[in-house]
């Protein structure tokens, strides 16, 4: 018995390791490296056709925001170059309305709305959205959301590059001012996307799309018939199915989106939650092809295996300190306290992808941030949060894997039927 | 028993300690979000200035400003109506002067705040301004002055042999003397002129005129 807690712990050390060894990678790529700019000589010179699909459910106090913005942004809007289409996903608020006034107001504004429809999801509406779309490059925003005039033109400039399906743009939280838990998260993300994403776009590992503030070909999005209905993280689920057909998703950090976060802790357990089934879900369906994968370079796989592994993290932590605790008290062989105190230091340093501390550190130095970086401490409470969600999020998303909980992927016929339609001679 | 105490005591205020420095950012924010991101900006390479230029402007519009007593009125001002409030920045806190007039510096004169000028602002040569300079007007700055950044909502001139540590922004033309070091961006929202040979980081106008050395 003493063995085998002694093997696990060893087994676990290694893994936390291996995951600080990354996250110190990406911060001294992205604070001393050079930075890869994903085509952005090409702003504004570039401008494919773009359709921008909007979900919007009981959003009537952010739409006429999003859509005035996407409304005066700056981008070509001759012979249906750029199309807005406004999704109202089964709306009880006025969100129905609004999208019909900017419908009317703009003529490159379509609105599409869900009634009484299957299946009740996100990517279904986005589904929905897709089979509306004419246009060569698909962009996706979030209904609270407040993307600047030249956002489109950054998102779109990679495209130039033919192997590139997808693009990532950077989020950044409008609300700080709001509360504590805002201004915490602000750090998270930065460290997330100025770091994370931008050292993993540089080293040419798997940028990954976040789900909105970016966009994908429609081409590629048709092979792959739109985002699975049913998956909780529709997002990872295509970056994954991108990077194992062959192409590349670039990460654009100068385009910024302003979002809202989430200012109660307990909703944000929520959603970390959510994110933490879908994502454990990817892991349980690609971490096998992604390492058999003939089209991605070993510190690709590496990594992609590494990202899929970000929501198992935290329950790798809590049993590293379950049997940290256990082996210490009470079957200690002579390196057990020098291992429990290695692993406590490991564990505080990283869990998984939810931003390393020194990440945080880099983003704040590159974001001129010289005083928030002061609130980093408050991290490790969020981040023994975190721990507590993610463990569970990786039990309940393990159990509905085994059994028949979990729905088979469903895409849309309707919009691959329709492009396939639309190419053909 | 009481050594161990002791310890238990050093550790919990170590670990405590830790936190006090995010509780003073969070009782007193000096990195207020959120994080900027200028909604209107179609071309970046100005984004910096037009941010400079907006913070002045509603810094000089905010409230917080005191008339600066008689005795403390720097000469240059010339007797202007001047206001003053102090800000923090990353190097601990600085002086801000506003002058709500037009405003003539006379040469040789070292300026240690930052000020705003509401009205013109011409300086003559050899004046040395050790913070940054926003001028609501016109900017006419004589030869040999050195500053750090400057900003104006109108037409500006640089000075023969002048030195900008920073940037030089301005929302009409500008013209750069000759012998001019400018170690950041030149921005204008109409022409740049570089008059003769002068040393510009970058430039940024919608149009560029050089003209030959001496004319």
């Amino acid at each position: 018995m003493s063995l085998l807690v002694d093997i696990a712990i060893l087994v676990i050390v290694a893994v936390v390791f291996a995951y600080t060894v990354r996250h110190y990678r990406f911060y001294w790529d992205r604070t001393f490296g050079v930075q890869e700019k994903a085509s952005q000589s090409f702003v504004g010179a570039y401008a494919p056709s773009v359709s921008i699909v909007c979900p919007m459910k009981n959003e009537e106090n952010v739409a006429p925001r999003l859509l005035d913005s996407l409304a005066s942004m700056d981008y070509p809007k001759d012979n249906g170059r750029y199309e807005v289409i406004a999704v109202d996903d089964n709306s009880v608020d006025k969100t129905s309305e609004i999208v019909d006034e900017y419908a009317t107001k703009y003529p490159f504004v379509k609105a599409v709305h869900r009634s009484s429809s299957p299946i009740l999801s996100k990517p279904a509406a986005l589904n929905a959205g897709l089979t509306f779309a004419n246009n060569e490059i698909v962009l996706f925003f979030d209904a609270d959301y407040i993307p600047p005039r030249d956002c489109v033109k950054k998102l779109v400039a990679p495209f130039t590059d033919p192997l590139v399906a997808g693009v990532m743009g950077r989020v950044v939280p409008v609300n700080t001012p709001e509360a504590l838990v805002c201004r915490v998260l602000e750090l998270e993300r930065a460290a997330g996307y100025q770091v994370d994403q931008q050292a993993r776009h540089n080293l040419g590992l798997i940028p990954q799309y976040g789900g909105t503030v970016g966009g994908f070909r429609r081409a590629f999005l048709a092979s792959q018939k739109g985002f699975d209905a049913y998956h909780l993280a529709e997002d990872t689920d295509i970056t994954y199915r991108a990077f194992l057909s062959g192409w590349k998703i670039c990460y654009v950090n100068a385009a910024e989106c302003y979002e809202e976060v989430v200012s109660q802790i307990h909703r944000r357990g929520v959603q970390v939650r959510r994110w933490g089934i879908g994502h454990n879900y990817c892991m349980f369906d690609h971490w096998l092809r992604t390492l058999r994968s003939p089209l991605l370079a070993f510190w690709s796989k590496v990594d992609g295996v590494m990202l899929l592994g970000t929501y198992f993290m935290p329950f790798i932590q809590l049993a590293g300190w379950i049997l940290g605790i256990y082996s210490y008290l009470f079957q200690p062989p002579f390196w057990s306290p020098l291992l429990f105190a290695l692993f406590l230091t490991l564990a505080y340093n990283v869990v998984g992808n939810l931003a390393l501390f020194s990440e945080i550190g880099s983003a704040s130095l590159l974001d001129r941030r010289n005083r928030s970086v002061w609130l980093l401490p408050l991290m490790l409470q969020i981040v023994l949060y975190y721990v507590l969600i993610g463990s569970r999020s990786f039990i309940d998303s393990l159990s509905a894997h085994l059994t028949t909980r979990r729905r088979k992927r469903k895409g849309t016929e309707k919009f691959q039927e329709s492009y396939l339609k639309e190419r053909s001679p | 028993m009481m050594e161990y105490l002791v310890l238990l005591g050093v550790f919990a205020m170590m670990f405590f300690l830790s936190f006090v420095p995010g509780y003073l950012e969070y009782r007193l924010p000096r990195d207020p979000g959120p994080l900027h991101i200028d909604l209107s900006r179609t071309v970046e390479p100005r984004s910096e200035a037009l941010h400079f230029r907006m913070s002045s402007e509603s810094l000089g519009k905010s409230q917080e400003w005191t008339p600066v007593p008689p005795a403390n009125m720097p000469q240059w001002t010339g007797g202007a109506l001047t206001y003053q409030r102090e800000l923090k920045g990353d190097g601990g806190s600085f002086k801000v002067l506003r002058i709500d007039q037009d405003l003539t510096i006379p040469a040789g004169t070292t300026i240690e705040s930052a000020i705003i000028v509401q009205g013109n602002l011409v300086s003559e040569q050899d004046c040395s301004f050790r913070e940054w300079v926003y001028v609501k007007g016109q900017c006419q700055i004589g030869r040999s002055n050195k500053l750090t950044s400057v900003a104006s909502g109108s037409d500006m001139i640089i000075g023969e042999e002048s030195e900008i540590f920073g940037f030089a922004d301005s929302d009409g033309n500008v013209r750069i003397g000759e012998g001019c070091i400018v170690r950041g961006l030149v921005g204008s929202g109409g022409k740049i002129t570089l008059e003769g040979s002068c040393e510009v980081k970058k430039l940024n106008g919608r149009v560029i005129i050089v003209a030959k050395s001496g004319g």
